[in-house]
Formats: C-alpha cells, sequence, structure tokens
C-alpha cells in the first residue's frame, strides 16, 4: 500500500469510515505506523470527522443542495417527485398484462382453430352428398338420396381424404359440391372398353376432390376391408383397416391430382381375424374435363 | 521503504538498542512516536473513551517491556511489533477483561466522563453549534462535499456523478474543505473564547 494508492482511493478516509476490508485496515495500518504524512492525514480527518458528528443530519438536510441529495435512499422514493415515476410504471404493468392477454388469447384462438380444421377435414364426407344431390354434376351418377345407404356418414372417414402431396386443399377452403361417384362392381375386373365404360369419373382440371362410394349392402359383413387402386401393374393407392359408415357403404375421398386419366381398377378385400377375402372389384376411367 | 515514509529501519534499530540500554529519553520518544498512532487504531475499536487511554497505555507498557526484555527480534519492524502488541491488547478487551471490569468500567466511565454539560447539551440541541456554524460559512462546493462524504456518508461516485467532478477533483476540494473547516472550526472556537 503506497501513498498514490491510499490518496486516489481516499483510504483513510475508508479506513476511519470503517468501509475497509480487515485486511485493508490492517495494511493500511501498518503503513501509517511509520508514515508521518499518512498519520497526520488520518488525524485531520478524524479531527472533522468529529467535529461533524456533533452536527444533528437533519439540520443540514435542509442545505441549498437538492434534498434528493441528503435524503436517504429510502426516503427518496417518498419525495414529492416520486409520484411522476408511477405513470410510465403503471403504463408498463398495463402494457405488459395487455401483452400477457393477447398471448393466452392467441393460444385459445389457435386451438381453435386447430380444432375447426380437424372438424373441416372430416366435413366432405357429411356435406358433400347434400351438395352432390341437389346439383348433380353432368355426365355423372345421380347421387344417391338420403334414404339411400351411400350417404357418407362415416363415423372413420377415409384416410385418403387427407390432403395429397402438393394438392391445394386445406383448412381455409371450402369443399362445395364435391362429386360422389358410387361404383358398380364387376366380376373379375375385366377391362372396359370404350363402348362399355361402367364407372366414369369427370373431375375438372383444377385440383379437388372427389368421393369413390361403395355399397356393402347384401355382401357379407367382414370385420374390417381394404381397398388398392391400380393402374396396370401399378399400385396407386392402398388402405386397410377401413369400416363402412351407419348406411353401409365406404365413402373413400381422393384429391384428383392423385389420378391421370386412364383406367384404374379398385379392389376391395373383407378381412376377418387377418385373412383377406375378395369382395368386389371396380375398374373405373378417369376423365378429366 | 515506500514513498512517503518518515520513519525508517535505521530509526527503529537505534530505538531499540537504546531502549535496551536504558536511556529513558528513547522510552519517551517510543511514546511521542506512537501513543498517537496507537489511539487512533484504538479508537476505531473501541468507543468508550476512558477505555481507549487505558487501551493505549497498556500497549505501549507492554512494548517496551518487550523491547527491555530483549523479545523484539527484528527490531527494524518495531512498527509492526507495536501492531500486533494493539491488536493483541484489543483482542483480549474484547474477549476477556472487558466483562470482567465492565461493572468498573461503566463507573469509572461516569466518573471520568460525566456527559456533556449544560452549555454543551444546548449546543448539541442546536444541532452542533460551532461545528454547524463554521459548515454553514464554508463555500458551498466544500461544505457539499464535507456533508455528503462525512456526515450522509455518500459514495465518491455518486457525489462527482452530481457535482460533475472527477475523482481526482473530488481528492483536491475535500483536502481543501478539511483544512478549511478545520481552521474556521478553531476561529469561531477562539472568538467564542474571548
Amino acid at each position: 500500500m503506497d501513498h498514490s494508492y491510499i490518496e486516489k482511493n481516499n483510504i483513510a478516509d475508508h479506513y476511519l469510515m470503517r468501509k475497509l476490508s480487515a485486511e485493508e485496515s490492517e495494511q493500511f495500518e501498518l503503513h501509517f505506523l511509520d508514515c508521518d504524512e499518512c498519520f497526520k492525514l488520518v488525524e485531520e480527518i478524524q479531527e472533522v470527522r468529529e467535529l461533524l458528528s456533533e452536527i444533528d443530519p437533519t439540520r443540514i438536510a435542509g442545505a441549498e443542495l437538492p434534498a434528493s441529495k441528503y435524503s436517504p435512499a429510502i426516503l427518496t422514493w417518498l419525495i414529492p417527485w416520486r409520484p411522476a415515476a408511477v405513470l410510465p410504471a403503471a403504463l408498463l404493468i398495463l402494457a405488459l398484462a395487455t401483452l400477457l392477454y393477447f398471448i393466452i388469447d392467441n393460444r385459445r384462438l389457435r386451438e381453435e382453430l386447430n380444432r375447426l380444421r380437424a372438424a373441416q377435414v372430416s366435413l366432405p364426407q357429411e356435406s358433400a352428398p347434400e351438395e352432390e344431390r341437389t346439383q348433380p354434376a353432368p355426365g355423372q351418377q345421380p347421387a344417391p338420396s338420403p334414404d339411400e345407404p351411400t350417404r357418407a356418414q362415416s363415423d372413420n372417414p377415409p384416410r385418403a381424404a387427407s390432403p395429397a402431396p402438393g394438392s391445394l386443399t386445406g383448412a381455409g377452403q371450402s369443399q362445395i359440391n364435391m362429386p360422389i361417384f358410387t361404383l358398380i362392381a364387376v366380376r373379375g375386373g375385366e377391362p372396359q372398353d370404350n363402348a362399355e365404360v361402367i364407372n366414369k369419373i369427370e373431375v375438372p382440371r383444377s385440383p379437388g376432390w372427389f368421393v369413390i362410394s361403395l355399397h356393402l349392402e347384401g355382401k357379407r359383413k367382414y370385420e374390417s376391408y381394404r381397398a388398392s387402386i391400380k393402374s396396370g401393374d401399378k399400385v396407386k393407392w392402398r388402405r386397410s383397416g377401413l369400416l363402412p359408415n351407419s348406411y353401409g357403404a365406404l365413402a373413400l375421398g381422393f384429391h384428383s391430382t392423385l389420378f391421370q386419366p386412364g383406367d384404374y381398377v379398385l379392389n376391395l378385400e373383407g378381412v376377418n381375424r387377418g385373412r383377406p377375402e375378395p369382395v368386389a372389384t371396380y375398374p373405373f376411367r378417369i376423365v378429366k374435363e | 521503504m515506500k514513498a512517503g515514509r518518515s520513519i525508517d529501519r535505521k530509526d527503529n534499530t537505534d530505538l531499540v538498542a537504546r531502549i535496551m540500554a536504558g536511556d529513558e529519553s528513547a522510552q519517551a520518544e517510543l511514546y511521542e512516536r506512537y501513543e498517537r498512532r496507537i489511539l487512533i487504531i484504538i479508537k476505531r475499536s473501541v468507543s468508550a473513551g476512558a477505555d481507549v487511554e487505558n487501551l493505549c497505555h497498556e500497549t505501549l507498557r507492554i512494548s517496551l517491556a518487550a523491547i527491555k526484555k530483549g523479545v523484539v527480534r527484528e527490531p527494524e519492524k518495531l512498527s509492526a511489533f507495536i501492531h500486533g502488541v494493539t491488536k493483541n491488547v484489543l483482542r483480549n478487551y474484547y474477549r476477556k477483561e472487558r466483562p470482567e471490569v465492565s461493572d468498573d468500567a461503566k463507573a469509572n466511565e461516569d466518573r471520568v466522563d460525566p456527559g456533556p454539560n449544560q452549555e454543551e447539551q444546548l449546543e448539541q440541541k442546536e444541532g452542533g453549534g460551532l461545528g454547524l456554524k463554521a459548515l454553514n460559512m464554508m463555500p458551498a462546493r466544500y461544505r457539499e462535499v464535507l456533508e455528503r462524504f462525512y456526515i450522509l456518508e455518500h459514495s465518491k461516485q455518486e457525489i462527482c456523478s452530481d457535482m460533475k467532478i472527477t475523482s481526482k477533483q473530488f481528492n483536491v476540494i475535500l483536502h481543501r474543505a478539511r483544512k478549511s473547516y478545520i481552521k474556521l472550526y478553531q476561529e469561531l472556537n477562539d472568538g467564542e473564547g474571548q
């Protein structure tokens, strides 16, 4: 500990004010025991402090200097100018509360939106047949009446209703007048020629959804069904674990982008105890308008 | 020895040698050199006025006896030795001596220091009397530094920031303020006495 350090850092003042650590105090004591200059400085500070200690601190609080500089820290919160800080603080709290409200509300709305999206995915199987019934598309087979079992109210909507890759469908799109095609089964899946097209599906060139309805009435009951669509030898689509709706029909939703114009064969198999059995074959032709 | 020190090792070695040789002026020199310094250390730890004096004398007595007996093996470090004795005296004071003599000390304090007289009490009621008067007579800048640094114990940084002064300027102002205050107080005190 040397003079420049002692002077620069007011060590003598801090020593008498007991603001030094025990180690620093000891070092300084050892220093001023040998140092006249520092000893005199300590004596001077001690004298001033003793004289000033006689003064009532409240008597100096009214001096010319700003009151805030003379008040203990706790009092600075109580003196009159502080209320000016209350308004910004209140505004800050209000802003934070509003932000919190919007975050919570946004989360609630997102959950609601997700719920609606999920509901919309299942919407085609419920609403489209009605629209099809009222406005049948030209060239299509007439939609079954509400009394007929083909009305798709499946408790297990076909998984094919999920959007195809690259499709334009989405939660924000309405599925209005979605066409429903009821396919007629043939024996052995015999090929169709142009003159005898049994199942012709005309879909618009613009992307869209359509439903293939398969009537199962009169057929043997199975625990579940599995279906596949082939184009030649190539399997275009396959799904298992299908269950008919309450009207005894399988309603399968497809996106038009899944198919190119051409001939396809839908094979339906029934599954009991894990064993599949052929149920019916539905050849159909896709025609894009 | 570092700059500013006024007692060198040779001084200490000579002093110890003279005391051991029975030089009475050397003993007086020891008291003169260390008494006030020891008082500062003890005052910082002990508030009772009577005890401060007694502890200071005890420290010097023990130190002198030790020097005479040749216990001080490194005379050039006499100050460090005396510092050690001072600390031991203070430790003993707080550990065992004080509780034992507490009643006596209380009685002694009452006898020696009867407290402020009527005039002093009036001064205290007036909020410091001459001390406050001297303070109010000082230039505003000096007064502010003294009040804030020593009475309100504001930090140096805070004061510098408020007064828009550097640390170096603060030290200069504080030094001049102390000198000015002591001088003013003495003048007022002298004026009162006349």
